[in-house]
C-alpha cells in the first residue's frame, strides 16, 4: 500500500516565518550553469492568479529542472549523506519561506498590493529523495485584499524575482470570480531571461470585467450557510435549489457532489 | 483555488466575548496598543489546520477555518506593516479577535486530546484507540505543562519512512502553559498501531507516551476506463485523490517510465500536464483496468484520454472489506479523425530497446490519444540518450491507429545554434566532426525521406534563431515547434514567415521535461486517407497542420487548407473561413483571430458561455500576396495556431514587404552572433583555455565551415534585398 502513495511521500511542509533570510540560497546558481543553458538549467514558473470579491489569490508552482533541483537538493541535504529526510526538507523550507515572500510583488493598477502567505510552502520531491539531478516541485500560496477600486481595464502585474539567476519557463493562468473576468497577456518570450539585480520577471493580466457593486462592509448574515443561501446562478449544473457552492465557477473547481451535478 | 470565504463582522463580534472569556489567549493577554505578542506558532497552526487538517473539525467548519487563517495572517501583517498607527492598532484588534476565535475553535474540537505534563506523572487522556479515517489523518493535542500562556505547534510524520522499526511521533511543546499541537500522520499501517508520542520541551527532558490509533480495513477499487469509441477498457490517464487527506495515490497498475528516461527530466510516472486547472495535478498512465486496495473513504477519481475527450472527475466511496466497481467513459467532445485530422507529438523522449519498453509507451500514447508519436533519440556533441532499436518503418511500433516512430533530436547545442528535430528517418544522423553544420543533417535527413525542424522555437531557447537564420531561407527546415508547455510563441515563426519562408507549425511535449505526451499536439490533415504513419508524415510534409493544447481549428482560404499555396495571377477577393471550438465544459469563452503577416485582421469572441465556439467568414484582398493563418485562445489558457495558407501573386514573394528592413536586420544580427561565437571559440582555443570543452573546441575547429555558411546566408539576404528592389515597382503599381 505504501508504495502506492505518491504525493504524500514527497510532500513537505514548513512552519515558522520568522527565520532569517537566506538570500544566498536563491541567488547562487548551479555550479555549471554558467557554461550552458540546457533545458535542465531552467525553473518552470506556473502562476495562478485568482481575483474574487474579497481576495486576490496568487499561487505559484515552481518545477525545478535537473541542475537547479540538484543545487536545491544539495542545500536540503544538511547532513551530506546524499539522502533528503523530512526534517532536512522541513528545515530547508523554514529557512526559505521568509525570503520567498519578499521575492514576489503584485501590482494592481500600478499600486502594490500587500501579499500575505496563505499557507506554508510545500515541497514535492517527485519520487526521489536522493541528491543529484532530478526534478522537484515547490508550491507557494499568497493572498491580498481585492482593492475596492479595481475596475475593468486595470492591469495586474506579478513581479517574480524567485531564483533570479535561473532562466525561467513562465506561464500565467487567471481566473475571475464573483463577477470578475480576467485575461492573461501572452508573454512574448515564455523562456524568460534570468532576472537581473533589481529586476523582475513580469507576468501581466488585465481585468476585463468587474462587478458593479463592490463588497461593502461585511454582511451581517453568515455567508457560509451554504444550503440556506438564496438561489444564485450556477455554472456546473447543480440544481439551484441546493444553493450555490462558494467555489462554483467552473466544473473543475466546484465542490458540489458529482451526484448533484447535471 | 481556495475558498474566498468571508468572516462577517457580527460573527467576529459575537465571538469576541467568547474569546475574551477564554483567558489565556484573550486580547488582554497582548494589549492592542502593545506590539502583539502572538502565541508562538499560531499562524502556522492556522494554516495547517485550514489547508491540511480541516477534517479534524468537520467539513462544515472548513470555511471558517479558512477565513480564520486569512484573517490571522492578514491582520498579523497589517499589525506590523500598517501605514500608520491607527491602521496598526485596528489590525491588532482584528488579530486579537481572530486569535481568540481560533482558540475557541480548537478548544471546542471534539477530537482534542488532553496531555497533562504538569503533574508528577504525565497523563494522556484518551479513551481507547483513536480511529483515523484512513491511512492518513491527524491528531490534535492540548499539552498542559503548567503555568500561563498559549502556544501552537505542528508536526508531520510519514510512517512509511520510520527510523528503523519505530512508530515515533515527535511534538515540540512550550516549557509552560498550554501548547496546542496538530500532528499529521501519513501512511499509517492498516489496523492497530501503537504510536510513541514524544513531547519535547526546551530545557526539559522529553516525555514519551503511547497512544493507540486504528485505521479501518481497506476496501477494494475496481476501476475501468472505457474508450468512447469502442466501449471497451482502454489505457487512460488516471488520478486517485483521497478526499480524506487530499493526497494522491498511484493506481495499482500505474506505469513507471524511469528506466526509459535515462534519468533525464522528470522521471516520475506521476505526470502533471502543462494544462490548466485540475489537469495540472498528477495523473498516472494505466494500461488497463485498475484493481487495488484503498483506504476507506471518499475518493475522487480523475480520468483523461487526451484533449478530444472531456476529463471526468468522479467521487467514489470505498468501504472496508467491500469492493467498489466503477466504470468511467470519458466522452469525446470532438472526433478529429472523422474530420480527417490526426494527432501527433513531434517531441517525445523515451528509450525503446524492447517490446516491454514499447508496450509501456504505447499505453501512454493511447491514454493521451496521440496517434503518431515521434520518439526521439537525443544527442549532443558528447553522447546520445534515449536509445532506440533502430529507425525507419521496420522499427515503428503500432497498435491500431497508434504509432511510435523513432526519430531524433540532434544536433543540440545550447549556447550556440539550438536544437534540431527529425522525423520519419531511417537512421540517426549525427557527425560530431561536423556537429555545427546543421545543414548537413537536414540534407541527410531529407535524403532519407525524412522531415527536419527546430525545437523550442516558441520560446526561442538555445539561440535557435541563429541556425534558423542560416538555414530557413535555404529551405532546409520543414517545421518549427511553436507550441510547447502550453505556451504558444510565434515571434520567431512570424519573422521567418514574413521573410517569405514556408514553415509548418508543429508542437511537441518534450517529455520527460514536459508534463505528458500530447499536452500539446500537431494535427495533420489526412482527409479521407486511412491513417498510417506514412500518410501522417505525408500530410505533415505538405504543411497541412495546426497545433493545439486545447481548442480545435478549421481554416480555409478559398479552398486552400493550411500549408497550401494559392497562386494568383491577379488581385481578387479571397474567401476566408475560420472556426475555433473547444470542450464546452472548460474552454469557453474563446477568442478566434485571423492574422495576415502576423497582424490580426479579424477577431471574434465566443458569446455563448455554454458553447466554446467562434467563427469568422469574410473576404480579404489578396493584394500583393501574403500569408494568412488562424489562431485561437481559450478561456482556460489553452491555445491553437494553424500553419498559414500562402497567398502568392505571380512573380512576387509572399513576404511582408513593408517590414523587410527590420527583418533583414534581425537576421544579419543573428549571423553576426555566429561569427562572434566562432571568433571567441577560436581565440580561447588558440590560448589553450578550452581544456576539455569539446563543444567549443569543435566549434573552433569547424569554424571555417560554419563561417562559410554564414557568408552564404549573408549573400542570400543580399539577394533577397535585391529581389525586394526589383519587386518594388510592380508592388507600387499594384497598390494603385
Amino acid at each position: 500500500m505504501n508504495d502506492n502513495v505518491q504525493t504524500a511521500r514527497g510532500r513537505r511542509r514548513v512552519g515558522g516565518l520568522a527565520w532569517p533570510l537566506i538570500a544566498g540560497l536563491m541567488i547562487g546558481g548551479p555550479r555549471d550553469s554558467a557554461a550552458h543553458e540546457q533545458l535542465a538549467a531552467f525553473v518552470q514558473h506556473r502562476i495562478l492568479l485568482t481575483v474574487g470579491e474579497r481576495y486576490i489569490d496568487l499561487s505559484l508552482d515552481l518545477t525545478f529542472f535537473e541542475e537547479w533541483s540538484a543545487q536545491e537538493r544539495r542545500a536540503m541535504d544538511a547532513d551530506g549523506d546524499g539522502r533528503i529526510t523530512r526534517p532536512e526538507s522541513e528545515s530547508y523550507l523554514k529557512k526559505l519561506a521568509p525570503a520567498l515572500a519578499q521575492q514576489l510583488k503584485l501590482r494592481v493598477a500600478g499600486r502594490e498590493l500587500d501579499l500575505v502567505p496563505l499557507y506554508d510552502p510545500e515541497l514535492d520531491l517527485l519520487g526521489s529523495s536522493q541528491i543529484g539531478p532530478a526534478h522537484h516541485r515547490l508550491r507557494l500560496w499568497f493572498f491580498g485584499s481585492t482593492p475596492a477600486t479595481l475596475r475593468a481595464g486595470d492591469e495586474i502585474v506579478v513581479e517574480d524575482r524567485l531564483w533570479p539567476q535561473a532562466k525561467a519557463l513562465g506561464s500565467l493562468q487567471v481566473e475571475g470570480r464573483d463577477g470578475y473576468a480576467l485575461e492573461a497577456a501572452t508573454p512574448g518570450d515564455p523562456g524568460l531571461a534570468a532576472a537581473r539585480p533589481g529586476e523582475a520577471r513580469l507576468f501581466h493580466a488585465r481585468c476585463l470585467k468587474a462587478p458593479r457593486t463592490k463588497p461593502g462592509p461585511p454582511s451581517l448574515r453568515r455567508t457560509t450557510d451554504f444550503f440556506q443561501s438564496p438561489r444564485l446562478p450556477h455554472k456546473c449544473g447543480v440544481p439551484v435549489d441546493f444553493g450555490t457552492p462558494h467555489l462554483c465557477g467552473s466544473e473543475g473547481f466546484c465542490r458540489a457532489r458529482p451526484s448533484l451535478r447535471l | 483555488m481556495k475558498t474566498p470565504t468571508q468572516i462577517n463582522h457580527r460573527f467576529f463580534t459575537s465571538c469576541l466575548a467568547a474569546a475574551l472569556a477564554l483567558g489565556a489567549a484573550a486580547p488582554t493577554a497582548w494589549p492592542a496598543e502593545a506590539a502583539s505578542p502572538l502565541p508562538s506558532g499560531m499562524v502556522d497552526f492556522a494554516g495547517r489546520i485550514s489547508h491540511n487538517h480541516w477534517r479534524l473539525f468537520g467539513p462544515e467548519q472548513r470555511p471558517e477555518l479558512e477565513a480564520l487563517n486569512r484573517e490571522l495572517r492578514d491582520a498579523q501583517q497589517q499589525s506590523e506593516k500598517g501605514a500608520d498607527e491607527p491602521a496598526r492598532h485596528a489590525a491588532r484588534e482584528r488579530l486579537a479577535v481572530a486569535a481568540g476565535l481560533l482558540l475557541e475553535r480548537v478548544k471546542s474540537c471534539p477530537r482534542l486530546l488532553r496531555v497533562d505534563l504538569a503533574g508528577g506523572r504525565p497523563v494522556l487522556a484518551a479513551n481507547g484507540p483513536i480511529e483515523l479515517p484512513g491511512d492518513t489523518g491527524a491528531l490534535l493535542f492540548e499539552v498542559l505543562a503548567g503555568g500561563e500562556g498559549v502556544s501552537y505547534t505542528t508536526s508531520l510524520t510519514d510512517m512509511s519512512q520510520p527510523p528503523g522499526e519505530s512508530s515515533l511521533v515527535t511534538l515540540d511543546a512550550a516549557p509552560g502553559g498550554a501548547t496546542f499541537a496538530v500532528a499529521g500522520l501519513e501512511h499509517v499501517p492498516f489496523g492497530r498501531t501503537t504510536l510513541t508520542l514524544e513531547f519535547r520541551r526546551p530545557g526539559q527532558s522529553s516525555v514519551r507516551l503511547p497512544l493507540d490509533v486504528t485505521t479501518p480495513a481497506p476496501g477494494r477499487l475496481k476501476l475501468a476506463v472505457l474508450s468512447d469509441d469502442t466501449g471497451e477498457p482502454a489505457p487512460a490517464m488516471v488520478q486517485l485523490l483521497s478526499q480524506t487527506d487530499g493526497s494522491a495515490r498511484q493506481p495499482g497498475n500505474g506505469l513507471e517510465f524511469a528506466p526509459q528516461f535515462d534519468k533525464q527530466g522528470n522521471t516520475s510516472g506521476a505526470r502533471a500536464a502543462n494544462l490548466p486547472g485540475p489537469l495540472h495535478e498528477p495523473f498516472w498512465c494505466v494500461p488497463g483496468p485498475v484493481d487495488m486496495a484503498l483506504a476507506p473513504g471518499t475518493w475522487q477519481i480523475g480520468a483523461r484520454r487526451g484533449v478530444e475527450h472531456e476529463p471526468v472527475f468522479q467521487e467514489v466511496t470505498i468501504r472496508s472489506g467491500q469492493t467498489t466497481q466503477t466504470v468511467i467513459r470519458p466522452r469525446r467532445w470532438v472526433d478529429m479523425r472523422r474530420r480527417g485530422w490526426w494527432s501527433g507529438d513531434d517531441h517525445v523522449h523515451s528509450r525503446i530497446l524492447s517490446d516491454q519498453d514499447a508496450r509501456r509507451l504505447l499505453a501512454w500514447v493511447e491514454a493521451e490519444d496521440i496517434h503518431l508519436a515521434n520518439i526521439v533519440k537525443m544527442g549532443d556533441i558528447y553522447r546520445t540518450y534515449f536509445e532506440q532499436r533502430g529507425f525507419g518503418p521496420d522499427y515503428r511500433v503500432a497498435e491500431g491507429d497508434y504509432v511510435l516512430a523513432p526519430g531524433q533530436e540532434c544536433p543540440r547545442t545550447h549556447d550556440q545554434l539550438g536544437h534540431v528535430l527529425a522525423m520519419d528517418i531511417t537512421g540517426m544522423v549525427r557527425d560530431t566532426e561536423h556537429y555545427y553544420l546543421y545543414d548537413q543533417v537536414f540534407d541527410t535527413v531529407h535524403a532519407q525521406g525524412g522531415l527536419t525542424g527546430y525545437a523550442h522555437v516558441n520560446s526561442g531557447m538555445f539561440h535557435v534563431h541563429r541556425d534558423m537564420s542560416l538555414n530557413v531561407p535555404r529551405a532546409k527546415a520543414d517545421f518549427v515547434e511553436i507550441l510547447q508547455f502550453n505556451t504558444l510563441g510565434t515571434d520567431l515563426y512570424y519573422d521567418f514567415l514574413n521573410l517569405g519562408c514556408k514553415l509548418t507549425a508543429s508542437a511537441g511535449s518534450d517529455v520527460p521535461w514536459g508534463g505528458t505526451i500530447g499536452e500539446v499536439r500537431a494535427y495533420a490533415f489526412l482527409g479521407r486517407k486511412p491513417f498510417s504513419a506514412e500518410a501522417w508524415f505525408a500530410a505533415f510534409r505538405s504543411g497541412r497542420t495546426f497545433t493545439t493544447s486545447g481548442p480545435m481549428l478549421e481554416f480555409q482560404v478559398d479552398k486552400a487548407l493550411p500549408g497550401d499555396e494559392l497562386r494568383l495571377k491577379s488581385d481578387r477577393r479571397l474567401q476566408v473561413h475560420a472556426r475555433a471550438w473547444g470542450d464546452p465544459k472548460r474552454m469557453a469563452p474563446l477568442r478566434l483571430e485571423v492574422v495576415r503577416h502576423g497582424a490580426v485582421i479579424r477577431a471574434v469572441d465566443s458569446t455563448d458561455e455554454q458553447r466554446a465556439e467562434a467563427r469568422l467568414d469574410f473576404t480579404v484582398d489578396a493584394g500583393a500576396g501574403c500569408w494568412l493563418a488562424a489562431r485561437a485562445r481559450a478561456g482556460d489558457g489553452t491555445s491553437a495556431h494553424t500553419t498559414p495558407v500562402y497567398v502568392v501573386r505571380e512573380g512576387l514573394r509572399f513576404w511582408k514587404f513593408d517590414g523587410l528592413d527590420e527583418l533583414f536586420a534581425k537576421r544579419l544580427a543573428s549571423l553576426a552572433e555566429i561569427e562572434q561565437m566562432v571568433a571567441e571559440a577560436r581565440r580561447l582555443d588558440a590560448q589553450g583555455e578550452l581544456g576539455t570543452d569539446r563543444a567549443r573546441k569543435q566549434l573552433a575547429w569547424q569554424g571555417d565551415a560554419l563561417l562559410e555558411r554564414a557568408a552564404l546566408a549573408r549573400q542570400l539576404y543580399e539577394d533577397l534585398k535585391r529581389l525586394a528592389e526589383t519587386e518594388r515597382p510592380r508592388r507600387a503599381s499594384l497598390a494603385h
